[in-house]
């Protein structure tokens, strides 16, 4: 695993920022922490990178205790309140970072102006930083963060300050990461880009993670179905059993169902049972359905996923 | 540490405050210049003694001015070396690096260090230079005043970065800015009651105020013991130079009896002592 915590705390003055954290993240994975503003998402970042000291619990990235500092040769990061150093230009921010990273000078002559290009900076980076604009300065942070060909790169809201174009370069660069076999920690609430580049999710609230796996366990093969349709009441009994959720909405039921395949199964009830099938639509699950559905349950009874623990035994 | 030294001293030359302090000592040094010039004018050729008294007296009037440029530039440069970073979210770029905080502490104290000794140096320079071309005065303790006037801010910087680390940029400024009038106050304090006990051997009550004040002087010199470094220098200069012993005493800015050799390793031990606060609560700090 190159993240791996348990039960990871972290409290200010007494509140918590973040409470029993159980994560797990494998390598080449793309990872997308969700929440909304306020739920701990920097505090589980800072804390796996060693800016913040955890109250309790433990952890461990690529395979070293948090904070190590030989772990973050290997670490990209991407802040989310960060500001540069505005008397210096974007090459010279680079050579600051790349020196920081003991990166060598042949290296940095070449890495530079390929991480420039990836971001969309190449050509730009003459200018002082003061001139920048605030999406400049994102690409330029990301720039930085990419510099060392991490292994892991945690970049917190990374679109937050960008336009439509840079969002879309940003998922991009996303993709060629997970293209490489390069773990992504993304820390974002924006779920559009979560949905797009993410195959793996945590949902946190208020410093708890309610819920976490598979994206396409939250989203992918789940269909909503409705059905318009006359018959005998066998029919409703008969969908009720092949069906997650089934409600009546003004002659039209609506029906959750697991997958694709049950979707034939339902047309076949109808038909068998002597009824007419007068319309059938479909519309898969968004993760803003799954985002809100999950942000409304309560934190109460949150336990770490017993194969977590097992795991980081 | 050294990337991290290299890039504070860049910022450090970059910074308003010293371009400020630099035109606000070029003023100071020109007014000092035309007022020395007019003091000498008058001066009878034949009146070396009193000529060279008044070059002594003045040229340490002038250097705890000059002392007081490099505290106050030292000050409002550091106060926020270490908290204005992590307030801005630099911080959080630099410290995710594969570097220790230790290394980032000692870069900040290396590079602000460097640029304060640089800037001490040709104030130091400047002053007496100032005085030997009107007054003629030289010293023979020059060099090691000099050193010890160029090591001043270094103490003051330890203290100052320790601050930047939990206290808040402003908070920390009015906490150096009040922590060096102290000390000042302290050994002027000092001075008088030394000045008094020599005076009054006579008078009981005259004494018992006199060691009060003394006391003062020591535990401020304790608390922040730069004034004690700057008297040292006055005493080098001074022993050193040509003013007759009898007359030297009479000056504010200078000490009978020089701070002692432990002084100076209790200085020394005391720079390290708050380098080793500053790392140690850095290491601890949130970000």
């Amino acid at each position: 695993m190159v993240i791996e915590t348990l039960n990871l705390t972290k409290l200010y003055d007494g509140k918590p920022g973040c409470r029993d954290i159980c994560l797990s993240v494998s390598e080449g994975q793309v990872f997308g922490f969700l929440g909304p503003n306020g739920a701990g998402k920097s505090t589980v970042v800072k804390t796996l990178i060693g800016l913040l000291r955890p109250t309790d619990g433990q952890g461990t990235v690529l395979g070293r205790p948090l904070g190590d500092k030989e772990a973050r040769r290997k670490i990209g990061y991407l802040p989310e309140n960060f500001r540069f150093q505005e008397w210096l230009s974007g090459r010279e921010l680079l050579e600051f970072h790349g020196a920081m990273y003991g990166l060598e000078r042949r290296y940095l002559k070449e890495r530079i102006p390929a991480v420039l290009e990836m971001v969309g900076l190449l050509g730009r980076e003459k200018g002082r930083i003061r001139s920048y604009s605030k999406g400049m300065q994102q690409r330029l942070g990301i720039a930085s963060a990419l510099l060392p060909d991490p292994e892991i790169i945690f970049l917190d809201e990374p679109t937050s300050a960008l336009d439509p174009i840079g969002r879309k370069e940003i998922r991009e660069i996303i993709k060629n990461l997970r293209s490489e076999s390069k773990t992504v920690f993304l820390n974002s609430h924006l779920l559009s880009e979560v949905e797009m580049t993410c195959d793996h999710v945590a949902f946190i609230k208020d410093g708890i993670i309610l819920d976490q796996g598979r994206l396409s366990n939250f989203t992918g093969g789940k269909q909503v179905v409705s059905l318009r349709y006359t018959g005998s009441p066998r029919i409703m009994e008969s969908i009720r059993a092949v069906s997650q959720e089934v409600f009546s909405d003004n002659g039209l039921v609506k029906v959750t169902v697991a997958s694709e395949d049950v979707l034939p199964v339902l047309a076949s009830i109808v038909v068998r049972n002597g009824g007419n099938l007068y319309e059938m639509t479909t519309s898969g699950i968004s993760l803003e359905d799954v985002f809100m559905d999950i942000m409304g349950e309560t934190t109460d009874d949150y336990h770490c996923p017993t194969h977590l623990s097992r795991d980081a035994e | 540490m050294i990337t991290i030294a290299r890039l504070t001293f860049r910022e450090m030359l970059n910074k308003k405050i010293l371009q400020l302090g630099l035109i606000l000592t070029v003023l100071y040094l020109g007014v000092l210049g035309l007022g020395l010039y007019y003091i000498g004018k008058d001066i009878p050729a034949n009146a070396e003694v009193v000529r060279m008294t008044l070059a002594g007296e003045l040229l340490t009037a002038g250097l705890f001015v000059s002392g007081m440029l490099v505290a106050l530039v030292t000050v409002f440069s550091s106060a926020g070396a270490i908290s204005s970073d992590i307030e801005s979210g630099i911080m959080l770029a630099i410290a995710a690096k594969p570097i220790s905080r230790t290394q980032v502490f000692l870069g900040k104290y290396a590079g602000l260090g460097l640029a304060l000794v640089v800037y001490s140096l040709l104030v130091f320079v400047a002053t007496n230079m100032i005085v030997w071309r009107i007054f003629h005065f030289h010293s023979d303790g020059f060099f090691g005043a000099m050193v010890l006037f160029a090591l001043q801010p270094l103490v003051l910087l330890a203290v100052s970065l320790w601050g930047s680390t939990f206290l808040s940029t402003l908070g920390n400024g009015v906490f150096m800015f009040m922590l060096y009038g102290v000390a000042v106050i302290g050994g002027m304090v000092e001075y008088v009651g030394v000045q008094m006990s020599s005076m009054a051997l006579n008078a009981a009550s005259a004494t018992g105020a006199a060691s009060s004040l003394t006391m003062i002087g020591i535990l401020t010199s304790l608390l922040l013991p730069v004034d004690s470094m700057y008297r040292l220098v006055n005493y080098l200069l001074l022993q050193g130079g040509p003013v007759p012993e009898q007359l030297i005493r009479f000056t504010p800015f200078l000490t009978i009896t020089p701070p002692s050799l432990e002084m100076l390793v209790y200085t020394a031990g005391y720079t390290l002592l708050f380098i080793g606060f500053g790392i140690y609560k850095f290491s601890r700090r949130d970000l």
